[in-house]
């Protein structure tokens, strides 16, 4: 084990307190800001008075709203559950697709991999408009097609109707999230030992279970981190839902994310939107602690 | 040698005495509506006839500038002049970020005076402090395309009834979209002046003064109710494409397209769209016709009430600048600001409103113009105007996806007003 003198620390203590101290000033401050305006009715109005402490008044408000449980459920399973788990999916399929040998063999890995760094590069704002387009109930290309080849009588409103509006954001932010996913599984996916293949062939062993008891397991570390990087940005996403449907219908498509700028921004209930962001920070913690702890360190510590 | 070097003191010391003569008075303007380029050069205009006094044109989207404003004004900073809806003077005059205007207009005049402006009680508070000058003034109304009445042989509506029945027939009769508005959730405008339109046609408001000094709701749950299901009845055979309820406003791409194609018979929108409709109409034809007409708001048991909107000018209460400041908002309220530049609004003044002619198209703004109403109690209550018009939109929206009957709806909305009131 290496040992270090007591200048040497005090060196790399010195090193680093810049970084402390732009993570204080940047991230606790504002944190601690943010919980402490959560006890008060502070509002965007009154913002040169300061707001008032009313204690756990927000809170207690917050959790005796039986649209704030549906709007928590929102968040939870459509908006981060369904969202994350699709695009896992779809992206570590993708991924090894890309690295197949079909597509060695065609010469197509590197187009592929720069295909699928295509809605990443595509602004956000934009991506939104053209999706919004294309599901229009008029004019859109979905709506055009489908009536079209008479599959449907009339248009469906996919932005707007309680039936689809789930699927249709879910789709627009797969849709933007899959390059990350795509590109870190083919990644870790070139890591994994050829010659374990070489040897499973050798056994005579199916491609199920080489991907089952080769590639699975080299690439779990990976998809790990990655289920937990994606939970936590899908959760606090607020850009798709409220540029695609505002949060609408009525209040159906409504998350945590969209709940604190309408607190905050049309209410102007400063205060009650940081309890909201608090009450977000602190979900987004427990399952980032239970996530690590549990899924990532003690079932694939060995591999990380 | 010495003498180069008094000759330079001197030239140094002359040139620092008389730059306080050349200098210049940076004042920025945030103007928030789509047409900078007119904007732009009525200040090179005003530049020019004040070469002290430098304007930096700002922009921002209408969504974002209230509460923009706001956050930088509560923390000294923000632009020296302010684009404003009619609703936000006071709102903004309370929360510290204007500056009350009396004594400039005291020492410099106000147009033709104070009171020849609309809507004056919307910037001047109970104690007498003027925080606005109203700049622009609209209101919404009916325009309708002539040629889709006429395929499918309706009359133009007089009463809302008549409005739900033509809206019905031109759809049963041509396949065409009847009365079209975006009909989203909370960021949608449009429920919320549909719905206050339907309820003072009726003698209704949301919001209305006490009698003691205070404010509450003005209308019942069942009167509430039926202005919520007269407009949620106009959805899919009754006009209005169930597509609708996803547009997010008059400004999302496909709100105003079927109107603009010939596909649609009505529409209620304020004279800025109007015109940008009857300009974005004669762009695709390639003809110089107006397609469109426009007419008085349908009438209730009450009248035809639509609101006094427009926009207004507030100074920041942190500009360094008020006097020059104040000296730009006297040029861009004048007569010839109007005449010369722009020439797309109304001015916000009674003798002016008064005398104007109405170019074909939007003749029906000069029908309803003398109906309109200001905000009055909605905007001197302690609920903002836009947590309103965020829950009407989103109660409507409940409706329409079948989470909410008319009646809970309505009743849910007042309990939030209600709330807001007396908290």
């Amino acid at each position: 084990m290496l040992s270090y003198s007591k200048d040497q620390r005090k060196f790399v203590l010195l090193m680093l307190l810049p970084a402390f101290g732009m993570t204080a000033a940047f991230f606790l401050w504002p944190t601690i800001y943010n919980i402490k305006n959560s006890f008060t009715d502070l509002s965007l109005l009154g913002l040169r008075e300061g707001g008032k402490w009313v204690g756990l008044d927000n809170y207690i408000a917050l959790f005796n709203d039986s649209d704030f449980k549906k709007v928590v459920f929102n968040t939870l399973f459509w908006l981060t559950f369904v969202s994350v788990s699709i695009r896992l999916v779809l992206g570590f399929a993708i991924a090894l697709f890309i690295e197949s040998q079909l597509v060695r063999r065609l010469r197509l890995t590197v187009p592929l991999r720069m295909a699928a760094l295509l809605p990443w590069a595509t602004p956000d704002i934009v991506a939104v408009t053209v999706w919004k387009q294309i599901f229009d109930g008029r004019t859109g290309v979905i709506n055009n097609k489908l009536l079209e080849w008479g599959f449907i009588d009339q248009p469906i409103v996919f932005l707007g109707d309680p039936s689809y509006v789930w699927p249709a954001v879910i789709t627009i932010i797969v849709w933007n999230g899959l390059p990350i996913i795509v590109l870190t599984m083919a990644a870790a996916l070139q890591t994994v030992p050829r010659d374990l293949y070489e040897a499973a062939d050798i056994d005579g062993a199916k491609s199920w279970t080489k991907f089952w008891h080769v590639t699975f397991p080299h690439a779990l570390p990976a998809l790990a981190v990655l289920g937990l990087l994606t939970t936590i940005w899908t959760f606090n996403n607020f850009i798709y839902v409220w540029m695609s449907t505002s949060a609408g219908p009525g209040t159906f498509s409504n998350v945590l994310a969209t709940e604190v700028y309408l607190q905050a921004f049309v209410n102007f209930k400063l205060g009650l939107s940081s309890a909201i962001g608090t009450f977000m920070a602190a979900l987004a913690m427990v399952f980032g602690v239970i996530y690590f702890r549990y899924v990532v360190t003690k079932r694939f510590g060995g591999l990380m | 040698m010495q003498n180069m070097f008094k000759t330079a003191l001197l030239l140094g010391c002359s040139a620092f005495i008389a730059l306080p003569a050349f200098a210049e008075t940076t004042i920025s303007f945030r103007y928030n509506d789509p047409d900078p380029e007119v904007i732009e050069a009525a200040i090179d205009a005003f530049e020019a006839e004040n070469p002290d006094i430098n304007v930096e044109l700002e922009r921002i989207s209408w969504g974002d500038s209230r509460t923009q404003f706001l956050r930088e004004a509560a923390v000294g900073t923000g632009p020296d002049i302010v684009h404003i809806a009619f609703v936000w003077p006071l709102e903004m005059g309370s929360a510290g970020a204007l500056l009350p205007l009396n004594d400039l207009i005291e020492k410099n005049g106000a147009g033709s005076g104070f009171d020849n402006f609309i809507a004056t009680d919307l910037a001047r508070d109970a104690d007498g402090n003027i925080f606005a000058l109203p700049w622009t003034a609209d209101t919404w109304t009916l325009v309708y395309m002539p040629s889709v009445l006429e395929e499918a042989g309706v009359d133009v509506p007089k009463t809302w009834d008549d409005l739900q029945a033509a809206s019905r027939a031109v759809t049963e009769k041509t396949g065409k979209v009847g009365f079209g508005f975006p009909a989203g959730g909370g960021a949608t405008n449009t429920p919320w002046f549909l719905l206050n339109y339907h309820l003072w046609s009726n003698g209704h408001a949301l919001v209305e003064e006490d009698g003691n000094g205070g404010f509450q709701v003005g209308v019942d749950v069942a009167s509430l109710a039926d202005s919520f299901k007269f407009f949620a009845d106009f959805m899919g055979e009754g006009g209005n494409p169930q597509s609708n309820i996803a547009l997010g406003g008059l400004a999302d791409i496909g709100s105003l397209a079927p109107m603009i194609e010939g596909d649609q018979a009505f529409a209620l929108v304020p004279p800025n769209v109007a015109k940008a409709m009857i300009a974005a109409y004669q762009e695709k034809s390639g003809s110089s016709d107006v397609p469109f007409a426009s007419t008085s708001l349908p009438t209730g048991s009450v009248g035809g009430v639509s609101h006094m909107g427009g926009r207004m000018l507030g100074i920041n209460a942190n500009s360094e600048h008020a006097d020059e400041s104040y000296k730009f908002i006297q040029f861009l309220i004048s007569t010839e600001f109007f005449s010369d530049f722009l020439t797309a609004q109304f001015p916000a003044s009674k003798s002016a409103l008064a005398a104007l002619e109405y170019p074909a198209g939007l003749e029906g703004y000069g029908m309803q113009l003398p109906n309109a109403r200001t905000w009055g109690a909605y905007a001197n209550g302690k609920t903002p105007i836009g947590t309103m018009w965020s829950e009407t939109g989103r109660e409507f929206g409940a409706i329409l996806v079948g989470d909410k009957t008319p009646e809970e709806a309505a009743q849910s909305l007042i309990d939030t007003i209600n709330d807001m009131l007396n908290g």
